[in-house]
């Protein structure tokens, strides 16, 4: 291979590594392991499916963003109202606070098993520690460093390498998982699904891809540019994905509810397994925390004023009030939902259950909102992608409907 | 032959549903890309040569040209075979590239353009004798 290749081949590998498993928090990384745990490799398909449906909506958000040129909440609150919006917003906002109540337990459970802090503590003192470093709002290195630290997660990937090289026929298995029907009922099925594409989901994304677009002034012609990272993003992404249900698979207990279950999965590492772990989950909810606080604070903002730069956001008033009223919320509903599901870290795996399902809940709402833009601008649009990106939004608005009439037990 | 409708329901969706749309997506826009940037291309050559055109057959008064704002045009590329970068590792020397940056007097004139065509040589000496 030509050394200008391979420069390239590295180029794209590090930061397309780095941004895919900085990206994974306690909510894909508990979802997956109990999916691989409990179903082996029949749901991985599922779960490349929902990635590059994420894919898919992330491109249009950003050819959106390219031709609207204003924030995409500003855009929509022109198109459906100010009531509309506001619900649409209620409810992005809802799912973000889930987010970082998971990700709040996640981390407080992990500190008491590895240094016997109880829990509550280590809750109270995480978001403490979480809202100091969003308000200094300048925090650049600590960025860096806390996105180094959550490369250790990239264990998951190692290990997967290693179990497929001892064991080189789970290849042809992983590979051919979609054709394994499961045999679990079909209303549990269901929810598991709709937990998939909650942890999936990451409804903050799509926010951040078209404000960042909107930041860069991009043009049409570096659009296919940066769908290519998109496609980048998706390979590793996945990867990383699928390397966590492969791993628990393979060495997680069958019915793992416990987050000490999840870190079995890594016991190929030895006793190193627990320290990566806890280093790597601390990082990555930090860093998913402060971009959820951001993301809230961007909506927000972008609701009351016009802006085209998250610098204006982090100026403003509105910042330090978001990021507050994030881990306030958060931290009361964390509390809550580890009272109400009267359980310790044994019941950790269903926590996760429920906001994933929860954040599935909500997934449609930033997709919902491209697609409506995405038929509005006209320019160089394709047939084909408004009507499958429409049967994409209203088949998870159909799905997130038909999940909560299972729930009601209906 | 029995088919399972279930699984051939679930690739369809999978592959229909995911990959295809983000696949065709890329491509598409790619495709309107090149497009637009040729029509592009095709426009503001036509531009530049209408320009060109019309600056020479108004004869436009000394007074205006200087306050023109004249474009830079990369109309030619001549290879200078006595100039070869002698520094590369590799066993011959690559040619090594001038830009020379012109105004419209001296592209108007053909000895003043000579004169500044035959100096490079002697520019290019002087760098080297400074290292």
């Amino acid at each position: 291979m030509h050394v200008s290749k391979i420069r390239k081949f590295f180029g794209i590998l590090g930061p397309g590594l780095i941004s895919a498993v900085s990206g994974l928090e306690i909510t894909n990384i508990g979802a997956f392991s109990y999916i691989g745990a409990t179903y082996g490799y029949k749901l991985l398909w599922i779960i490349v499916f929902a990635s590059s449906i994420m894919a898919l909506l992330q491109q249009l958000a950003v050819h959106v963003s390219v031709y609207t040129r204003e924030g995409i909440v500003s855009e929509i609150k022109r198109i459906v109202g100010k009531k509309i919006i506001l619900a649409l917003l209620i409810l992005l906002i809802l799912a973000n606070i889930v987010t970082v109540e998971i990700n709040l337990i996640g981390v407080a459970f992990t500190l008491q098993l590895i240094l016997k802090i109880p829990w509550p503590l280590g809750l109270v003192s995480t978001s403490l520690i979480v809202l100091a470093i969003s308000l200094q709002k300048e925090y650049k290195y600590l960025e860096r460093v806390l996105t180094i630290m959550s490369l250790v997660l990239s264990a998951y990937i190692f290990v997967m390498i290693l179990y497929i090289i001892e064991n080189p026929g789970e290849i042809v298995k992983i590979a051919l998982s979609i054709t394994i029907p499961p045999k679990t009922p079909l209303k549990e099925l269901f929810i598991d699904i709709l937990a998939i594409f909650g942890a999936a989901a990451a409804p903050y994304a799509l926010i951040f891809q078209s404000s960042s677009v909107i930041m860069k002034g991009m043009k049409f012609e570096d659009v296919p540019e940066e769908f290519l990272d998109i496609l980048t993003g998706l390979v590793f992404a996945t990867f990383a994905s699928i390397s966590i249900a492969v791993v628990a698979a393979a060495y997680a207990p069958p019915n793992t509810s416990s987050i000490y279950e999840v870190i079995l999965a890594l016991r190929a590492l030895g006793p190193y397994a627990i320290i990566l772990f806890s280093v790597g989950v601390f990082a990555s909810s930090v860093l998913a925390i402060e971009a959820i606080i951001l993301c809230n604070a961007y909506i927000t903002y972008e609701y009351k004023y016009l802006t085209l730069s998250l610098g204006d956001v982090v100026k403003s008033k509105v910042y330090g009030l978001s990021a507050f009223l994030t881990i306030i919320f958060s931290s009361i509903i964390a509390l809550l939902h580890v009272l109400l599901r009267e359980c310790n870290e044994y019941g950790f795996i269903d926590m996760v259950k429920d906001s994933s399902i929860l954040i599935s809940f909500t997934s449609w709402v930033p997709a919902l909102m491209i697609v409506i833009l995405y038929w509005r601008i006209g320019e160089s649009t394709s047939s084909f992608v408004k009507i499958v990106s429409t049967l994409i939004v209203g088949g998870l608005i159909a799905v997130n409907i038909a999940g909560i009439a299972a729930l009601a037990g209906l | 032959m029995f088919i399972d409708v279930g699984l051939v329901l679930k690739v369809f969706i999978y592959i229909v549903g995911g990959f295809i749309p983000f696949l065709y997506n890329y491509y598409f826009i790619k495709k309107r890309v090149d497009k637009e940037s040729t029509e592009k291309i095709i426009k503001e050559n036509n531009k530049t040569l209408s320009e060109h055109d019309k600056l020479r057959l108004n004869k436009v008064t000394g007074e205006e040209e200087k306050r023109a704002i004249e474009p830079i045009t990369l109309s030619n590329t001549l290879s200078l075979h006595y100039l070869r970068d002698e520094r590369t590792t590799r066993n011959t020397a690559t040619p090594l590239y001038v830009l020379l940056v012109i105004d419209q007097n001296t592209m108007n004139n053909p000895e003043a353009l000579n004169k500044v065509i035959s100096d490079v040589p002697k520019i290019m000496g002087s760098f080297e004798n400074k290292k």
